[in-house]
């Protein structure tokens, strides 16, 4: 009978192994014959985006597919908040993964550099003579490191203040200026437009506010207030010792920031941001006067017109002074395409080939009108500047040019180990920000020690030495 | 005439009374019935306001979404957000993905933890105790502590593991320990006779579990398969990080790719595929949730 029993239970075993192993999954499996078989493939990994992806599946793949018909490109599309875990998993097996963005999700370039996960691109730049002069050479130089280049980049935007230019329009105000060095655009001054533009405050569902803050990272408000709390070297290292969270302007920051809400209130409070926000969005909602916030506002919003149902006319200005003289105030963001380190042979020469294509112009420009994101080539720049129909060509560029003048890359990208750093100052501002009672000279000190900790702590573990 | 006098006196006041009485019960009776029913009511105004929200947006214009104050009903009701939705990604071949995943996984789920649970529930066996706790302690393990160790043996296994859905139903085939425990707690509560009455006749182990205990398990069973079929229906880890091809994704993957960095998701083609996707986990409940609450007593899972 014990037999049986075994018998029956292996039985039992191997069928479930072999129905679950061998019946043909319903997709992806339908092979393509030989020829299929013969074909190279190399795995591009790509955020989901509902205007990306489609540029990604309908256009550059085929493109690319077209002109280099021996190589099949498997887009790989992962939601941002997650693509890290499935990046870590996929490089720890050696699981091929050609293309991606060490930007997206994750600790950013940076780390990822520092663990040895990107390709140095220089000798392969060298090999084709490829022509890097038709990059913005400040962008481009974010990736490079040591004389090496770890990536292209193929967006690249600074943080402004985008306003609703209906809500202005109605309430008989100018709109902010297009320059960065308007010395009369300070924080004082965008706090008496959002005043005005502000009604209904304590009523979340029928409230105007003048102004919603959402510079990120949060440290980067200080940059406003002239108070930048990196050492000098940080951003070209990824490490740094300490951050100064506590030098006058620094508290002036980040209370300023906490009295648009809860003195001025001009800005809704956390869970009305959050509520806003959950419903779709804050600025795109018709009922936030003045957004500062990252440039990704020049494509988020970009459905947003006149011409649609609920629509607007918006404009973009650039961030306010929270000091005179500020020298840099805008925290920029570039996202490159990357390959991974360790690619040898031919299936380095098929990532490269298809880096190359998405680096070409017509790539660039196909991305551009697709998804409404700032290039990273001079000659696409002037195109990019019309596509928007409130505001004037020339002020768009004013406006855009005017942040790489007046800021730095963000700490996301350049700073080693940025998770835990952005979730340690996160976790304790989050009380702050809730909080209407709250100090932030009360509070400060403790956040600059605990983010100072986990800093050096990070560069013990990546054995980097301050000397 | 005192006897008469107090004859209908004696009477008419119990039964007055009585019937008061009965009044006053019924009375109250009507007021329990009338406050359960409102409370109901508000319950049931809780549980489907999220569904009626979902409702009204998938039927809003993109920006119409957006607005603020909401429109609690959409202006001009667009019905084509759901073929849009539906067709931005394959969701028809999504939902096949998902039923042959989370179909082949039920099955793995309903017969091997069976199994098991017959095997902890009625066999003798040194140690068997100890067994039974270390199984139940895995359920103690974070999944996200083992995603890559569990990813890289999958990757150096022979064989097509990767990009497939082996991963994800295979595992299922040798047992969940939370599926064990229930069945096992069902199994226990069958009369030990059943299965010596079958031995006598010269029934095997094998022959007892397939012939008496699944059959008299079955709401055990029933709720054992919903469960496991609404879990895998949603499950997004274990796919996210086993496949690699868009066209074998299910769809937990393809509802998360509406969602767009920044605050681009666009919240009613988002509501049009979230319905379309609950709306086999509506019906699969609503057609076996008798199996459903009986899991719940069966486990003691609540809430």
């Amino acid at each position: 009978m014990r037999v049986r029993m075994f018998t029956g239970l292996a039985a039992m075993l191997i069928a479930a192994v072999f129905l679950a192993a061998c019946a043909a999954a319903p997709a992806g499996d339908a092979g393509g014959g030989d020829a299929m078989m013969e074909q190279r493939e190399i795995v591009w990994m790509a955020r989901t985006n509902v205007v990306e992806n489609p540029w990604e599946q309908d256009v550059a793949i085929p493109a690319f597919e077209e002109a280099h018909p021996d190589i099949n490109v498997n887009l790989l599309i992962v939601d941002q908040a997650d693509i890290a875990v499935k990046r870590e998993a996929m490089i720890a097996a050696g699981e091929p993964l050609h293309v991606w963005s060490p930007n997206w999700g994750g600790n950013g370039f940076a780390s990822d550099r520092v663990r040895g996960l990107l390709m140095d691109l220089t000798p392969l730049i060298e090999r084709d003579n490829v022509d890097t002069s038709v990059f913005i050479p400040e962008v481009l130089s974010i990736y490079e490191n040591q004389g090496r280049l770890y990536g292209f980049p193929f967006l690249t935007t600074g943080s402004y203040t985008f306003y609703n230019m209906d809500l202005f329009d109605a309430a008989g105000l100018d709109y902010p200026p297009v320059s960065w060095d308007d010395a009369d655009w300070t924080w004082d001054r965008a706090l008496d437009i959002a005043q005005q533009l502000t009604s209904n405050p304590d009523d979340p569902m029928n409230a105007t506010y003048g102004w919603v803050e959402g510079i990120w990272p949060a440290e980067a408000i200080t940059w406003l207030f002239d108070a930048f709390p990196w050492p000098e070297d940080a951003f070209d290292t990824g490490f740094a010792q300490s951050i100064n969270f506590t030098s006058e302007g620094a508290v002036q920051a980040f209370q300023s920031r906490h009295d648009l809400t809860y003195l001025h209130k001009v800005a809704p409070d956390a869970a009305a941001a959050e509520g806003l926000n959950a419903l779709g969005g804050d600025f795109q909602s018709g009922k936030v006067a003045m957004k500062t916030t990252g440039g990704w506002g020049w494509w988020v919003y970009s459905p947003v017109t006149p011409d649609v149902e609920g629509g607007f006319c918006w404009g973009v200005a650039p961030l306010p002074f929270g000091a005179p003289g500020a020298p840099t105030r805008a925290v920029i963001f570039t996202d490159p395409w990357s390959i991974t380190q360790g690619l040898e042979g031919q299936e380095l020469d098929d990532a490269w080939a298809f880096m190359q294509y998405l680096i070409s112009e017509d790539a660039a420009r196909a991305y551009m009108q697709a998804t409404n994101t700032p290039p990273t080539q001079f000659k696409l720049l002037e195109e990019w500047y019309q596509q928007f129909g409130c505001m004037d060509p020339e002020d768009v560029k004013t406006v855009y040019q005017g942040a790489f003048q007046n800021g730095l890359e963000s700490s996301n990208h350049l700073m080693v180990g940025f998770d835990e750093i952005n979730s340690t100052w996160d976790n304790m501002l989050g009380e702050f920000w809730n909080d209407p009672d709250g100090q932030a000279a009360d509070l400060l000190p403790g956040i600059e020690e605990a983010v100072s900790e986990v800093l050096v702590r990070i560069a013990e573990e990546e054995d980097f030495s301050f000397e | 005439m005192a006897e008469q006098t107090l004859s209908p006196t004696f009477e008419t006041t119990p039964a007055g009374s009585a019937s008061r009485r009965a009044l006053t019960i019924q009375g109250q009776e009507r007021l329990m019935a009338t406050i359960s029913t409102t409370l109901l009511l508000l319950g049931l105004i809780v549980v489907l306001f999220p569904l009626f929200w979902m409702l009204s947006t998938s039927l809003k214009g993109e920006i119409e979404a957006l607005k603020i104050p909401p429109n609690w009903l959409p202006v001009k009701p667009q019905w084509y957000n759901y073929r849009d939705a539906l067709t931005f990604n394959p969701f028809v071949l999504y939902f096949r993905n998902t039923l042959y995943f989370a179909g082949m996984v039920v099955l793995g789920e309903v017969l091997s933890n069976s199994f098991i649970a017959y095997g902890f529930a009625r066999l003798r066996a040194p140690g068997r105790n100890l067994l039974f706790i270390m199984v139940l302690a895995t359920l103690m393990v974070p999944a996200e502590v083992t995603i890559i160790p569990t990813y890289i043996l999958f990757a150096n296994l022979p064989g097509q593991w990767l990009n497939s859905y082996n991963p994800l139903i295979i595992p299922a085939w040798l047992g969940s320990a939370y599926l064990i425990f229930l069945l096992r707690q069902f199994f226990l509560g069958i009369p030990m006779e059943y299965d010596e009455a079958a031995h006598m006749e010269g029934a095997s182990r094998l022959g007892i579990w397939w012939r008496i205990i699944l059959p008299l398990s079955k709401p055990a069973l029933g709720a054992v398969a919903i469960m496991s079929f609404i879990f895998h229906w949603n499950t997004f880890q274990g796919p996210l990080i086993y496949i690699n091809d868009n066209a074998k994704f299910p769809v937990s993957l393809g509802l998360s790719m509406f969602r767009t960095p920044f605050g681009g998701t666009p919240q009613h083609w988002y509501m049009a595929a979230s319905l379309s996707v609950i709306a086999p986990c509506i019906v699969v409940f609503f057609i076996a949730q008798r199996f459903f609450i009986q899991g719940i007593v069966i486990s003691g899972v609540k809430g």
